[in-house]
């Protein structure tokens, strides 16, 4: 058995990871845990992860938890580009840097604000109060204010000229919300990254090492590790749509110069595409509420109005 | 909702009790302290230092080095080469201050440091850091801050760090907050021994899931145990209900047993023979609910027998050492209002 991630992309931390491997061309099994479903609080699941949780990892009789510590070892492991996690002292403590704060300061926020915005109220039918809402949008606003000015500043990724791993761990957390005001600029840089994601001069060696053992798989575009050597022409700021939420389907812009920038969109917008808000939706013919089956499991007030945010 | 590293009041450290002012004099980390317990295991990469007799400044002619001499550097404040990043200096420039404890009454020679470290040791990861970096013999100048006093809230300090939260560590024009990330930064300048940040990949892993999942689970249960139990009440004169308590020691409860089990399991160290980073984090927060008063090793044997390995891999006077103060948190006096006052919000904001 080779290596397997275990995933819901509902969550924020399973999209990082997903994204990742499927742009480094990681050949895995994906192995849905459906959360709402309550897979992840299964004996079998359990055997997987004891703390039940997702992403969870399992590389032969290796289980790895913690989506930063699987992000860190498939990229050493399949021998990533230097961008994702640079070798260099001072950039790669930048990304260790953003790696540790967003624990307990975006990812904390963005998960408060889901559940008392939606969660709560929309699927459980709990109220809550208009100032712990409040409260808990001021600490969003003022983590994302922290994103801008602390680590984003004036660069065009969080860690410098190159998108890296994270890059890839903010914006999965952003996208469980809104797109907020801040940082729009960036959003669309990490949909349609130059060559390896580097808007600085192409350089030749952007890997490591030498070819990937087999090929990729585990989706349609299975596609190899981005390659170097392609000039950014410019084009990355100058897309329409930015980041899809809770639509199917790749966002329009067509970046035809660099083949490589289309291994992000495909898997960076079914990745987004699995947020909250796709959840809350009407069956189409009837305008029913579609009550999803965790919330079967948790009230008996079927069927719940549905009041999208 | 950024934890700082938590704000117990304490007396002011008798070595360093510097009010926080960057344009102070920095104050050596050698100054008079006792040798640390030989390391168990590798040596540090660099030999002990000898303090040498006072001697003249030290020669603008740059020394051999085995490495890139490019790398060398004349520091114009300190008066002295800093230590080259590729290898060992040459036995004539080792009179510096150094983290390792060095005696500094007999020397004349100026601290060639580049790297600064504000630190509290109040807080859980300023004592990880503390530690690492003595431990390993890292060259620093201590800066202080005093959390009790509010000093990380203050103008000078947000030029340091403008999230207001130590530790804080500045090299050069470099500035790095979070202490995963500098002691991760430390342990790669530094190139302290494997066993900390092993090159094995799965061994590197293991620290890595540690790390990572210790921010919200450990490091909240052992911040909130003692803010409960000693700071509110004590220090901000603050009452905490009975309930509240209750359901943070059993949080707390809860995450000991989670690293009893899935962590350190029937390992010497969480992840393996050897201590790692990632048994430093975990013992400095658990040193805080033991300042607190909270017996959590006398009932759990294996997390105690682990706790004796890592102060003995550590060495005991060390850990003694950057525990002093945390261990005497119940002995806080309260608060002046006006700190009170500047503290209690962010200390709020933390809590959540």
């Amino acid at each position: 058995m080779g290596l397997e991630l275990y995933l819901d992309l509902l969550s924020q931390p399973c999209r990082a990871v997903y994204i990742f491997a499927k742009k480094i061309g990681v050949p895995f099994e994906l192995r849905t845990v459906e959360l709402l479903k309550g897979q992840h609080c299964s004996d079998d699941f359990a055997q997987v992860n004891p703390l039940r949780k997702v992403p969870t990892l399992k590389d032969g009789d290796f289980t790895l938890a913690e989506s930063v510590a699987i992000l860190l070892y498939l990229s050493r492991k399949y021998e990533a580009p230097d961008h994702w996690y640079p070798q260099d002292l001072q950039a790669c403590a930048r990304v260790d840097e953003y790696l540790a704060w967003q624990h307990t300061a975006l990812r904390s926020c963005c998960s408060l604000v889901m559940w008392q915005k939606m969660m709560l109220p929309v699927f459980l039918g709990e109220w809550v109060p208009p100032e712990t809402l409040a409260s808990t949008l001021a600490e969003l606003d003022r983590c994302v204010q922290l994103l801008e000015d602390k680590f984003l500043k004036d660069d065009d990724f969080l860690a410098g000229p190159c998108i890296s791993v994270a890059d890839l761990v903010a914006i999965t957390e952003l996208m469980h919300l809104p797109l907020p005001t801040a940082g729009r600029s960036w959003l669309p840089r990490l949909q349609n990254p130059p060559q390896a994601g580097c808007l600085a001069p192409a350089r030749g060696g952007g890997r490591r090492g030498g070819p990937l053992p087999g090929g990729p798989r585990g989706g349609p575009e299975g596609q190899g590790p981005a390659a170097s050597g392609y000039r950014h022409e410019g084009q990355a700021e100058a897309l329409g749509a930015g980041f899809v939420v809770g639509r199917r389907g790749g966002p329009a812009a067509d970046d035809g110069d660099c083949c490589q920038n289309k291994g992000m969109e495909l898997p960076l917008s079914l990745a987004l595409s699995k947020t909250p808000r796709s959840l809350c939706s009407r069956d189409p013919s009837t305008h029913q509420a579609r009550v999803p089956p965790f919330v079967c499991l948790l009230t008996p007030r079927l069927p719940l109005p549905l009041q999208l945010a | 909702m950024g934890m700082i590293g938590d704000s117990p009041g304490c007396q002011p450290l008798k070595r360093e009790a510097i009010i926080l002012n960057p344009m102070s004099q920095p104050q050596s980390t050698g100054t008079g302290r006792p040798q640390p317990d030989p390391p168990r295991g590798d040596p540090p990469i660099a030999p002990p230092l000898v303090g040498p007799e006072p001697q003249a400044p030290a020669s603008r002619t740059r020394p051999p080095c085995p490495g890139d001499a490019s790398r060398w550097t004349w520091n114009d404040h300190q008066g002295a080469w800093p230590r080259c990043r590729t290898g060992p200096r040459p036995a004539a420039l080792r009179a510096v201050s150094r983290g390792s404890g060095s005696p500094v009454g007999s020397r004349a020679a100026p601290a060639a440091m580049g790297l600064e470290l504000y630190l509290d040791l109040l807080s859980q990861p300023c004592r990880a850091v503390y530690i690492f970096a003595k431990k390993n013999g890292v060259p620093f100048e201590l800066r202080t801050v005093e959390l009790l006093k509010g000093q990380h809230l203050s103008d000078d300090f947000a030029q340091v760090n403008p999230l207001k939260k130590v530790p804080a560590l500045k090299d050069g024009d470099f500035t790095l907050t979070e202490s995963v990330a500098i002691l991760l930064y430390l342990t790669r300048k530094f190139k302290v021994p494997d066993h900390w940040y092993p090159q094995e990949l799965q061994a590197r892993a293991r620290v890595d899931e540690y790390l990572a999942w210790q921010h919200t689970t450990l490091r909240k249960n052992c911040l909130r145990t003692l803010w409960h139990k000693i700071m509110f009440p004590v220090f901000l004169g603050e009452p905490v209900s009975p309930e509240t308590l209750a359901a943070t020691l059993a949080e707390l409860d809860a995450t000991l047993q989670i690293l009893e089990d899935n962590f350190l399991q029937n390992k010497a160290f969480l992840v393996g023979p050897h201590i790692s980073l990632a048994d430093l984090v975990a013992v400095t927060e658990l040193m805080h609910p033991v300042g607190a008063g909270c017996q959590i090793f006398e009932s759990r044997p294996k997390l105690a027998a682990w706790r004796q390995r890592v102060e003995a891999a550590v060495g005991s006077l060390l850990f003694q050492e950057a525990h002093e103060v945390i261990l005497k948190a119940s002995d806080l006096p309260p608060a002046d209002p006006s700190v009170k006052q500047k503290l209690m919000p962010r200390v709020l904001a933390m809590m959540q």
